[in-house]
């Protein structure tokens, strides 16, 4: 199997480097593993760190958003190498690689399309603010799909090929993370989630989702259900 | 008697059309969009010289209660909210496209 870890990127430079390296060489079931870097229109160097630790780096020319990254990596991952397992990662260094194995497993084994990788299935040291936008962000989540999960924020997921293929995007932004339950209820994809690490840096702490922005985000979660009517 | 908010109304029209006028001139708006501000804003400033017509007009919208000025607050914030969801529908068209063009420009620049 070919895997594919995506990884969108902002002003990352300094840390990308080593999210990149620290990424495993070899995986048990993975034949070829690909390290793609969507560099989203950033203001420093990120995109040159990516050119050069990367198996493949893109640039946005201006700034879309995570979700648009993440769309613009899983596409090409899908289009021009053929992967058959795409995992989205962030590169600000708060997943920690270890966990890659446990989110691929499940595929591997063809018992589930999608696996979410949860912070909320051991949230010890959490930050409590982060725990409680998280469980608010669930309640959106299964309002607008249907589906209870414990943590819908997460960038940290997998997907198989068989999925990618079904689910359709129209978001953009972080509500992205949210549209995909919606698109799992909609093609009954089975999905699984497993306990992941964060590792909270002050670094990694400044960046993710500003709670402001939860209202915009709303405000596009209603503008998709009604203009799919 | 011209009050000062019927000038002011009147002079924000004329504003608005000549600016309508030199983009039509420019190429930049197209004839239907012109004549639809020069009859908008020519409502607006009629309605600004003869408050009483208008009066008696939601007067006879608003029936038994009575309260024209309700009704007429109502009508023109159920316009207002519709024309925002008009304009709101239209960005996210116009940002969905920006992100699928940037997006694949992205995917053809690494391969070329």
């Amino acid at each position: 199997m070919k895997l594919a870890i995506v990884l969108p990127a902002y002003n990352e430079e300094k840390i990308l480097r080593s999210v990149l390296e620290s990424l495993p060489k070899k995986l048990t079931g993975i034949k070829k593993i690909y390290t793609i870097v969507t560099d989203d229109g950033s203001k420093d160097k990120t995109y040159a760190v990516a050119k050069k630790y990367a198996t493949v780096a893109l640039r946005h020319k201006i700034n879309l958003g995570a979700g648009s990254a993440t769309i613009t990596g899983i596409r090409y991952a899908t289009r021009k190498l053929n992967t058959d397992i795409v995992i989205t990662m962030d590169s600000d260094g708060q997943h920690d690689p270890k966990n890659i194995s446990a989110l691929i497993k499940p595929i591997v084994n063809k018992k589930y399309d999608v696996v979410i990788g949860s912070r909320m299935l051991d949230s010890k040291g959490m930050p409590p603010i982060k725990i409680f936008t998280n469980k608010f962000a669930n309640f959106i989540t299964f309002i607008f799909s249907g589906i209870w999960a414990s943590d819908t924020q997460t960038g940290f997921r997998a997907y198989s090929r068989k999925a990618l293929r079904k689910i359709k995007l129209r978001t953009t932004g972080y509500e992205y993370c949210t549209e995909v339950f919606a698109e799992l209820k909609r093609n009954n994809l089975k999905f699984i989630e497993v306990p992941v690490k964060v590792i909270y840096s002050d670094y990694s702490k400044a960046k993710g989702q500003p709670i402001a922005n939860s209202i915009n985000v709303l405000i596009k979660l209603i503008n998709r259900n009604l203009t799919k009517l | 008697m011209i009050t000062f908010a019927q000038a002011f109304t009147a002079f924000f029209a004329a504003l608005v059309v000549t600016k309508s006028y030199a983009d039509l001139k420019r190429g930049r708006e197209n004839i239907i969009m012109f004549l639809f501000w020069v009859c908008s804003w020519a409502v607006i400033v009629f309605i600004a010289m003869y408050p009483a017509v208008v009066d008696l007009f939601f007067a006879k919208l608003s029936g038994e209660t009575g309260n024209s000025v309700a009704t007429a607050l109502a009508m023109g914030l159920t316009f207002v909210f519709f024309i925002i969801y008009r304009l709101y529908i239209k960005a996210d068209r116009v940002e969905k496209t920006l992100h699928k063009l940037v997006s694949e420009l992205a995917i053809k620049e690494r391969e070329e």
